[in-house]
């Protein structure tokens, strides 16, 4: 059995979060502002083929920043959760707040059980 | 510290998707069914006495601009009439749409899968499919619905869109097996199929414009409604009359109720014009029995 040494659970969320927040800091930034007709979302975004910004639902849109390949997979995760429930229930009962709700649960379980977390912030903005 | 990082969220019926991610929303759905132990298709013969309402004829011809769509609004259980005002012309997305003739239920079904199917390859991949890809995508769900077809639940579509990257209105037909074939000009399917296609076969012309075509659309169905008991006619005291949809570079634009009852009523106009020119030739027809009696 390989020997683990003891480390308080403190300094390993500690480690962890400073971890992601140095890879967070090394991306672009995404802006959000409510306005008169509805919700802006503007990103820096140097590639034409990456996303930053994305629809997930009728009124609702995404934005992540950081390492690119792990918000995208929140953000497919995100569409297919939005589709599965449009379509098992209807348009309207996909909210901006089931989909935060299942990201912050998504983010956490990473954030604790993964090797790595997440480098990523992400945005989830919801109109109407 | 393994396992999906994702839980909690929905992921295909083949996480095996050869590279990258699977944009397919019925693959999606197959596994949320089979995760949450949703009965898939019923297994057992329906029976011959299975009554559930089936909708009839609908059709599909190009024209200058793309393509116009119609059906007739009947939906019939068995010999009686279940609905006298369901629409069988569905936008599929921003620029095609499905007409299905069938069993009424199943049919929407599948619509609703197809259109949501098409949406989800669009936000995961963030472009759209080709009209090709879709008809094909179509194709496969309607192989996909071949057992409940054996049990009598047959759906045959017809499904049209506007190739935006050639510039064109496109027309497919299908069959019960999924099969699927492009037609050129025209197309009508469903139990009045062949009387519609008749009318459309003599009033299709190439580089018609919207108004003819609409005007073609129509008379098809009404003849249709004429040789087949399960076509719905146009019903000017009531006002029903097919759904027509056109689908161009501007989308699929439902036409107008009341453009749809003015080429009612021109095509009555004309066949009333064309009998009075006839006049008494039709009465001099009916005299035969009379002489045959003097002799």
């Amino acid at each position: 059995m390989a020997f683990q040494p003891y480390v308080p659970p403190e300094q390993l969320i500690k480690d962890r979060s400073e971890y992601a927040r140095k890879g967070i800091a090394r991306g672009r930034s995404v802006v959000a502002l409510a306005v008169d007709i509805g919700l802006l979302f503007l990103a820096e975004n140097p590639s034409a083929t990456l996303h930053k910004i994305s629809e997930i639902y009728d009124r609702i849109a995404f934005a992540g920043v950081g390492r690119y390949s792990e918000f995208e997979d929140l953000r497919i995760s995100g569409v297919r959760l939005a589709d599965l429930r449009g379509y098992s229930y209807g348009r309207e009962d996909v909210t901006a707040k089931t989909i935060a709700n299942a990201y912050a649960q998504a983010l956490s379980t990473i954030f604790t059980q993964q090797l790595k977390p997440f480098e990523v912030e992400i945005l989830v903005g919801q109109i109407g | 510290m393994t396992g999906d990082p994702l839980q909690g969220f929905p992921s295909p019926s083949f996480p095996s998707y050869p590279l990258g991610r699977n944009p397919s929303f019925s693959d999606l759905l197959r596994g949320a069914s089979q995760a949450t132990g949703a009965p898939s298709q019923p297994s057992g013969s329906a029976g011959p006495d299975l009554r559930v309402p089936h909708g009839t004829t609908v059709l599909a011809l190009k024209f200058t601009d793309g393509v116009v769509m119609a059906g007739d609004r009947r939906a019939v259980e068995g010999f009686s009439i279940a609905d006298e005002r369901i629409d069988k012309v569905f936008p599929a997305d921003d620029h095609s749409a499905v007409a299905i003739a069938g069993a009424a239920g199943q049919a929407t079904e599948i619509v609703r899968l197809f259109q949501t199917e098409l949406e989800h390859y669009e936000k995961v991949e963030g472009d759209r499919l080709s009209l090709e890809g879709k008809a094909n995508r179509l194709a496969q769900m309607i192989r996909g619905n071949f057992p409940m077809a054996l049990q009598g639940l047959v759906v045959v579509p017809l499904f049209a869109g506007y190739d935006e990257r050639h510039s064109e209105g496109r027309i497919f037909r299908y069959d019960v097996t999924g099969g699927r074939w492009e037609e050129t000009d025209y197309h009508a399917t469903g139990s009045g199929a062949s009387p519609a296609r008749g009318t459309l076969k003599k009033r299709w012309r190439h580089g018609m414009d919207k108004p003819a075509a609409i005007r073609a659309a129509v008379e098809a169905l009404y003849d249709a409604s004429q040789e087949d008991a399960a076509t719905g006619g146009p019903d000017t005291l009531r006002s029903i009359f097919p759904s027509v949809k056109t689908i161009t570079a501007s989308g699929v634009l439902p036409v107008a109720e009341q453009e749809v009852r003015e080429a009612f009523e021109a095509i009555v106009e004309t066949t009333r014009e064309a009998r009075r020119q006839a006049g008494g030739s039709q009465a001099r027809e009916a005299e035969p029995p009379r002489s045959a009696e003097r002799r």
